[in-house]
């Protein structure tokens, strides 16, 4: 098994299984909590974990990965605006942060 | 060695960051941990000698992206009695056990791949940033900006939908 590229340094495997459960982490906390201002906060962990699983790839495949971890991070930005913003609306219309009561469509 | 001590202290600290950030009642906490979590990231970066994504982790995400949670948090201004949400529901940690194997199914693709080869890394300058967007991930780059234009268009648009109704029940 390799372990590390230069001086027994940290491998890209470390960063990746890092990544990983950070990734779980967010995707539990979107399942577990009703807060909507927390959904987004358990998204934004959650594409964390992806910029790391990215980062541990540019280890085995070069700095085009991180790259696209600077791409990921301008989608981030934006997914977090966009996200932002139906919140605040949610927010006027229904005068809640509990998604359990946001069931108009059910009706 | 000291590579190795600073990256399992920052990455134990950004899971248990990351896990007090998802399990506080008040939004504010949650993005202060979330703070920390970010700080911790652009470490784990910097220790690989990518400085200049470790730079732009702290200067975009953590300054802008997460100023803007404190701003929406603060034009919520929500009591803390409307953060308790009713019954607790126990079936909801059943999420718990369903996500350890999620985990090993994804763990056990990238171990499957443990014959690629570690590439000598040395620096991620910003000239190299350039020639990446520029030559390799044209198609991206160039994608990310109509993405942007579109959001800002949808941000605008939803946020400021409602204001002709408001202005009504005022009067």
């Amino acid at each position: 098994m390799e372990t590390g590229g230069v001086m027994g340094g940290v491998s890209g495997y470390e960063y990746a299984i890092l990544g990983l459960i950070l990734l779980i982490i967010g995707l539990a906390g979107v399942v577990l909590r009703r807060n909507i201002i927390f959904l987004l906060i358990s998204i934004e962990i959650a594409i964390n974990g992806v910029f790391l699983l990215f980062f541990g790839a540019s280890l085995k495949v070069g700095y085009i990965s991180q790259a696209i971890v600077l791409v990921l991070m301008a989608i981030a930005a934006a997914e977090a605006a966009v996200g932002l913003a139906l919140a605040i609306s949610i927010f006027r219309i229904a005068k809640t942060v509990n998604i359990d009561e946001l069931s108009e469509m059910k009706q | 060695m000291i590579e190795k001590i600073v990256f399992y202290a920052a990455g134990l600290s950004a899971i248990v960051f990351s896990l007090l950030a998802i399990s506080r009642r008040q939004p504010i906490f949650g993005v202060l941990y979330l703070f920390l979590t970010g700080l911790t990231i652009s470490l784990l970066f910097a220790i690989k000698n990518s400085f200049f994504l470790a730079l732009i982790q702290i200067i975009v995400y953590v300054g802008a992206v997460l100023v803007l949670f404190v701003f929406v948090i603060a034009m919520m201004n929500l009591k803390i009695s409307e953060l308790f949400f009713g019954a607790f529901r126990r079936w909801r940690y059943l999420v718990v056990i369903v996500s350890i194997p999620i985990l090993l199914i994804l763990g056990s693709a990238i171990f499957s791949q443990l014959s690629l080869r570690e590439q000598k890394f040395t620096y991620f300058t910003a000239k190299d940033v350039g020639g990446a967007l520029y030559k390799d991930l044209f198609f991206q780059f160039e994608y990310l900006s109509i993405f942007l234009i579109v959001a800002i268009v949808i941000t605008v648009f939803v946020g400021s939908r409602f204001e002709k109704d408001e202005k009504i029940q005022r009067r």
